[in-house]
């Protein structure tokens, strides 16, 4: 009987084994359909939800993917997200999503509700890039990967995203991030804009400018020029380039290729002025003269510096100042610059810390260094 | 008889009851009696030409004997001696003494030695007029000659490997190790074989509590053939029902050599070419004898691809089931996507598939091995083309399948001496594909708490204590193989008299 006892004792620790283990369920990776872009839309009180799905097709010696789209609406995205198995016979399955796309529509409405069920389920990744379509239905975007088969959306999406860095036209926000700056007191959200743009006869899908949030509602835009100077401020840019225009005698045009931006901002306050001062210094080289001037002389180089950095500071003050009179939402973080620096300021603003941002007198200070001229040290001379 | 347990008990003994008379012919009938219907036992008399009381009878088996050497020094000088002394007593002292020419002679009256000592190839001399006999070594029989051993294969190191004779590949060992601590004792194993077991160890640098207990558990075997040394390891180990070895085994002269310096005994046995080594710690099952060979520092790059072969052999397709099964979203997606492309029209789930692929390669393995060598590409023709490739095209199995078994398989060459690797393979797929990665993590868990459980001859399995802190010290031989000049102790806990070498560098 005490044999007996000890083996239903070791039975019911191993059954534990399977009882208490969190989440298992065996799954063939085949049975659900894998996710590759979503968009939202909004029609009437009700969502659209509009899903790129892959559907793998097996061939005799090769198998190919094709995507699949299909559209359903619901109350809640969730609710949508269900109904869709009615026409995809498979259940969405949302892990390797890369690319949320929301409607202009609900981003200007607020984008927070709609953002809920994404963060909230288990199976929904936080690491997926967040869009915003700059006109019309985030769905039309979806729906270009029906003009060719073989065009996977969210995988274009995704690759626009990682070589951000390196554009940097746009910025570069992912659910979790995004969702922690609408709910932040300190720093506004922001997410790329996407569109649609036909040329030459065909469509591309363009990632470009900023969206700019104040709360969770969409206020304006910043194009794809303004961009960069809002990134230098805001991220740890290292890379990307200016371009010089009109230098010298003949009027070349001369790209700087940035290899680092050392940056620092610095808050002070006198009385009611709040005055944030950013030091930033760029070490550039000359990696295209674009005409026939010797910019790499010493004289039409210090002339080219000093154009430069008067042309950026400009640049980074104005996107600021349009920042502040027309939008009023502090996607800069200049709000977490004051909570680090001065606190007690920051603290005994309180509830009223949103109307602190207008007030910043912002003064950028550039610095550019060019350390090199690639690979040839004089333009292209042209033979008469 | 088979209350006698602590003691060998050969199947001869019960002859001891009938004892020798000291007439010729009443003994060679007696002799007769026992081997009726053995026709290859040959009974040889004769006579010495000066004196007629010297009757002889030589009793030996036709094969086994050096016939020439029989005939020149112990027929001959008989025949012919001049016994001058007629009156003296004992004759057979005599003929022992100052007639044959033999290395090694033998005096005895009982009768199971008399049959043993015919039986394993020696002459055995009657005499009249005397209840004793002569046992006469006059052994010869072929063996195979001294080869490379298939089995072991080295790029740079000795090429000799043992053979079935025991004195050879005592010879073979004795000439690796010239001391006289080097003790070699002899033992009979099986009532009816009576093979000949040797132990073998350094003594003064070998543990005696392990050299006793070898020695205990070897007496304690009764049984009636020992044919291979595999039947001793399965009946002194550790843990016999665990499939992980806890003997070592090794058909090398230098690896028997290097164990013995490294404290470990050593059980050869007669008609096999693998001596055992004990203890066996897992680390072994990771050193080749070649790391010792070749630069330390391409040894340890070996022995790390040993180990990461052997995650590889024992987890790939348990990570495989439980990524594809559970946790999807840790594969990179352009890799879900050719995974998912690959599975479609796939009938099987993806564990039914992994479970059939690895055991088509075992089986494919095993043919492998069977087969006579001619007809041995038949197996790759089958296993590569019709297993690999047409049940991929025909979407039998899919094609990830097939590289994670083919991965699998051929890490599982990397350490040729765990072939309980295919058995820890099965119980990972199996947990995984109920838990996923929890239920891999769960199965890993519990195989390091076997390990680390088990014991060989006391010594902990995986040296997990005894050896004290985790130093430097202790990993030399371990985790890397340190320069030569590096390593001046033996193993801590198998050996005593640490020190291996003065250092003066």
């Amino acid at each position: 009987m005490k044999k007996f006892k000890k083996l239903i004792l070791y039975f019911l620790i191993f059954c534990s084994l399977f009882i208490n283990s969190g989440c298992w369920n065996y799954r063939e990776m085949e049975d659900s359909a894998i996710v590759t872009a979503a968009a939202i839309d909004k029609h009437k009180d009700k969502y659209v939800l509009t899903l790129e799905m892959l559907r793998p097709s097996p061939g005799f010696k090769e198998s190919q993917v094709e995507t699949v789209v299909f559209s359903d609406d619901g109350k809640t995205i969730f609710e949508a997200a269900r109904k869709i198995i009615r026409r995809a016979g498979r259940k969405p399955y949302w892990n390797h999503n890369m690319a949320i796309i929301f409607s202009k529509s609900i981003a200007q409405e607020g984008i927070a509700p709609a953002l809920d069920w994404f963060r909230r389920d288990s199976e929904t990744r936080s690491t997926v890039s967040v869009f915003i379509s700059k006109d019309g239905f985030a769905k039309d975007i979806i729906m270009q990967s029906l003009v060719t088969t073989r065009r996977i959306v969210g995988i274009e999406l995704n690759d626009t995203m990682k070589n951000q860095g390196i554009s940097l036209r746009y910025p570069r926000v992912d659910l979790r991030h995004f969702r922690s700056t609408i709910s932040s007191e300190n720093i506004s959200a922001t997410a790329p804009f996407v569109g649609l743009e036909v040329k030459h006869g065909k469509t591309d899908i363009l990632v470009s400018g900023t969206a700019v949030f104040k709360g969770d509602k969409l206020v304006g835009s910043l194009n794809d020029y303004e961009t960069f100077p809002y990134l230098i401020i805001e991220e740890k840019v290292k890379k990307g380039l200016i371009v010089a225009e009109n230098v010298g005698e003949q009027s070349s045009n001369v790209a700087l290729e940035i290899f680092n931006i050392k940056k620092q901002l610095n808050f002070s306050s006198d009385q009611d002025r709040y005055i944030i001062k950013g030091y930033f210094n760029f070490t550039t080289a000359i990696d295209e003269i674009s005409g026939t001037d010797d910019v790499i002389d010493e004289k039409m180089r210090a002339a080219l510096i000093q154009k430069e950095e008067h042309e950026m500071k400009i640049r980074l003050e104005e996107v600021v100042k349009k920042v502040q009179t027309q939008y009023n939402a502090d996607i800069f973080g200049f709000g977490r610059i004051i909570e680090m620096q001065n606190p007690k300021l920051w603290k005994s603003m309180g509830e009223n810390s949103d109307a602190i941002f207008d007030k910043i007198n912002f003064q950028a200070e550039v610095k550019i260094h060019i350390k090199g001229s690639g690979r040839q040290s004089k333009p292209i001379k042209v033979g008469k | 008889m088979q209350d006698a347990k602590n003691t060998q008990v050969s199947d001869t003994d019960r002859y001891n009851n009938i004892k020798l008379s000291t007439n010729l012919e009443e003994n060679i009938t007696i002799l007769k009696q026992i081997f009726t219907s053995d026709e290859t036992i040959i009974f040889r008399k004769f006579e010495s030409m000066n004196n007629d009381r010297i009757k002889c009878c030589a009793i030996y088996i036709d094969a086994m004997i050096h016939k020439e050497l029989m005939e020149q020094h112990i027929i001959k000088p008989i025949i012919l001696s001049n016994f001058a002394e007629d009156n003296c007593k004992d004759i057979l002292k005599v003929i022992e003494h100052k007639v044959i020419f033999s290395g090694e002679i033998k005096r005895t009256g009982i009768i199971s030695d008399i049959i043993d000592g015919i039986l394993y190839g020696n002459t055995v001399l009657l005499l009249n007029e005397s209840n004793e006999v002569l046992i006469i070594n006059t052994i010869e029989w072929k063996t195979r000659g001294i080869e490379e051993p298939v089995s072991e294969n080295v790029v740079r190191g000795p090429r000799e490997g043992f053979n079935e004779s025991i004195d050879t590949n005592i010879s073979l060992i004795r000439r690796k190790i010239i001391s006289p601590d080097l003790k070699f004792v002899y033992k009979q194993i099986g009532t009816r074989t009576k093979t000949r077991v040797c132990i073998c160890y350094l003594e003064g640098v070998a543990l005696e509590p392990i050299i006793k207990e070898v020695m205990k558990r070897l007496d304690e075997i009764n049984i009636d053939g020992i044919l291979e040394s595999g039947y001793i390891e399965e009946l002194i180990r550790d843990e016999p029902l665990l499939p992980f070895k806890t003997i070592g085994s090794t058909e090398r002269p230098d690896v028997v050599a290097s164990k013995l310096l490294e404290g470990r005994v050593a059980v050869l046995c007669d008609g096999t070419p693998e001596a055992l080594t004990m203890p066996y710690i897992l680390m072994e099952a990771f050193q080749a004898n070649e790391d010792y060979y070749n630069n330390y520092i391409i040894a340890s790059v070996n022995r790390f691809f040993r180990y990461i072969a052997f995650i590889i052999t024992t987890s790939v397709p348990a990570l495989y089931v439980a990524l594809i099964n559970f946790n999807q979203e840790l594969i990179p997606t352009q890799l879900l996507i050719s995974i998912s492309i690959a599975r479609q029209g796939v009938p099987f789930p993806t564990v039914v598939e992994t479970l059939l692929m690895i055991i088509t390669f075992e089986i494919l393995r095993e043919a492998g091995t069977r087969i006579p060598k001619p007809i041995g590409s038949a197996v790759s023709i089958v296993g590569a083309l019709v297993l690999g490739d047409a049940a991929v095209n025909a979407r039998i199995i899919s094609a990830p399948v097939v590289i994670v078994t083919a991965l699998t398989g051929i890490s599982a060459f990397l350490n040729p001496k765990l072939l309980a690797v295919f058995i820890i393979r099965i119980i990972f797929v199996l947990f995984a594909s109920l838990l996923g990665l929890y239920g891999y993590m769960f199965s890993v868990i519990a195989l390091g708490l076997v390990f680390v459980d088990m014991r060989s001859f006391g010594i902990p399995y995986m040296l997990n204590i005894g050896i004290g802190p985790l130093t430097g010290e202790n990993l030399k031989d371990t985790a890397i193989r340190a320069p030569w000049w590096l390593m001046n102790t033996r193993p801590r806990i198998i050996a005593k008299n640490l020190k291996r070498q003065n250092n003066n560098r």
